[in-house]
């Protein structure tokens, strides 16, 4: 019994010395764990910025389409995210990195008041292609910026002349182009057709020739587009993105006509003689109403769009404003 | 006796878990600051990237940018009939380009070295010698480029374009593109 109560026994020192030696590890492996995460953290939030600033060139520039590559040191999820708050509306880019098979958590959100990236709600992967392609309204407003993963592979099937040949010219790799008539696509790809009749993942039904307008549907989304860059905003966005870009871009385009009814009046004083006022002042107040009203969508731009085609017509006058 | 030498032990153990303490809260300090240091660098690294560009952009952009309105496309070409229009309507643009301040300089090579400052308004547009677009204060640095500064002019009723060489200089204080 002696014995027993003996082998039991610890002296005090060993006792705080464990307690002690116990709260200094847990404390250890606290600090290194938040050192870890904070790490992360501030890597996933340089990412956002750097993908911010390489947007830079892309928007720079008369060109009809610029391409560019991205590429991350591990597979990343890149979240490119609308919100229509204040004048102009924002654009933010959050990261997630891939790091031991587990994705870590968000970074800091990067945003911009002058950036439209149009994309699925995340894309994934270690090489991704960003393109931009101007948006006038018909005056400039913006670049927009398509962003793909280079992983995603799309198949245009029976696109039109002027699809096909800036596809080309762009020279994507994961983008391929097929006419009705030859093999079709190997059935990996997302295709992409622009005439009925096939099974497909995404239709494209263009008004025009040059397909300019019409609209694209995707599961059960419809979205309109008015311009040939509005066009790839619907193919590679989902609904939520592309019709949040589109009230932000509208925002826009309503605070340059505001610069251009300005000019306008300031040459007609001195100089020119313009009559696209009243059709600038109709334009303006048509914009505001479909971007005041949440219910609108890409849809019920008809009017505005038939504004911007008369106001186009412009272009052509002696003392043209854009 | 036995008490006393219990007694140096247990202090002997306490100074020693202090020190250890002590020890990995330096080291923690100095990682700290070791990953401080070089988060700022990396910020001013990214910045001073992303300043380079900025001023190009900006001049590119549709609010500053020429398009057709002078013939043409035309690159690195402001708009200055446009631009009298923005600084007119700056408030609602407020931190858009996220730069401190935006100044468009004539560069008239008649122009006397003690010829007066003159900043551009709506009521004495065109006759003057610098354009700020934003009024707030200066504040980090300077990065410039050249442009055209382009206007409709009017010669006996006849409307001609006039375009002279200006500088486009932004003062960015790193916050936000």
């Amino acid at each position: 019994m002696l014995n027993k109560k003996a082998y039991l026994q610890i002296s005090f020192s060993w006792m705080f010395a464990i307690i002690v030696g116990a709260i200094i590890l847990f404390l250890a492996i606290y600090f290194l764990t938040n050192f870890i995460k904070s790490g992360q953290t501030e890597q996933t939030t340089k990412t956002s910025k750097e993908i911010g600033i390489l947007l830079n060139p892309l928007e720079v520039g008369f060109e009809q389409g610029k391409k560019s590559v991205l590429t991350t040191s591990t597979e990343t999820r890149i979240y490119p995210r609308c919100n229509l708050y204040g004048e102009f509306g924002r654009q933010g880019i959050a990261v997630k990195e891939k790091l031991y098979d587990k994705w870590s958590g968000f970074g800091q959100e990067v945003s911009f008041r002058n950036k439209y990236i149009f994309s699925e709600e995340y894309v994934e992967g270690k090489e991704f292609y960003l393109f931009s392609k101007p948006f006038e309204f018909p005056f400039k407003v913006a670049s927009l910026i398509y962003l793909i993963p280079a992983k995603e592979e799309y198949c245009f099937i029976s696109a039109p002349e002027e699809v096909n040949d800036e596809i080309n010219n762009l020279d994507f790799e994961n983008i391929f182009i097929k006419s009705f008539n030859q093999d079709s696509c190997s059935g990996d790809e997302i295709n992409v057709c622009f005439s009925s009749g096939i099974s497909c993942d995404i239709y494209v039904d263009c008004s025009e020739e040059d397909c300019s307008e019409g609209s694209v549907t995707k599961g059960e989304s419809q979205l309109y587009f008015y311009t040939n860059s509005l066009m790839y905003g619907a193919i590679f966005s989902n609904e939520n993105i592309y019709e949040c870009q589109l009230k932000r871009l509208l925002k826009r385009t309503n605070t340059l006509s505001t610069l251009y009814e300005e000019k306008l009046s300031l040459t007609s004083l001195s100089t020119c003689q313009n009559y696209i006022s009243d059709d600038l002042s109709l334009f303006k107040s048509s914009i505001n109403s479909y971007v005041n009203n949440e219910e609108t969508s890409s849809e019920d731009m008809t009017l505005i769009f038939s504004i911007s085609k008369d106001l186009y017509g412009s272009k052509f006058s002696p003392c043209r404003l854009w | 006796m036995k008490n006393k030498k219990a007694q140096m032990k247990i202090q002997q153990t306490a100074f020693m878990l202090i020190a250890v303490v002590i020890f990995f809260a330096l080291a923690g300090m100095f990682m700290v600051s070791f990953k401080l240091s070089s988060l700022k660098e990396d910020a001013n690294l990214l910045n001073e990237r992303n300043a380079l560009l900025l001023v190009t952009k900006i001049a590119e952009s549709p609010e500053f940018s020429c398009g057709e309105a002078f013939g043409g496309k035309k690159v690195n070409c402001v708009d200055f009939d446009k631009t009298i229009a923005l600084k007119n309507n700056i408030d609602i643009y407020g931190n858009f380009w996220g730069v401190s301040n935006m100044e468009i300089r004539r560069i008239n090579n008649f122009e006397q070295e003690d010829s007066p400052e003159i900043e551009c308004t709506f009521g004495n547009y065109p006759d003057c010698t610098h354009l700020r677009i934003l009024s707030s204060q200066v504040v980090g640095s300077d990065h410039s480029t050249f442009v055209s500064l382009c206007r409709k002019e009017n010669y006996q009723g006849e409307i001609y374009n006039k375009c002279e060489l200006a500088k486009f200089i932004i003062s960015y204080g790193g916050d936000e593109i």
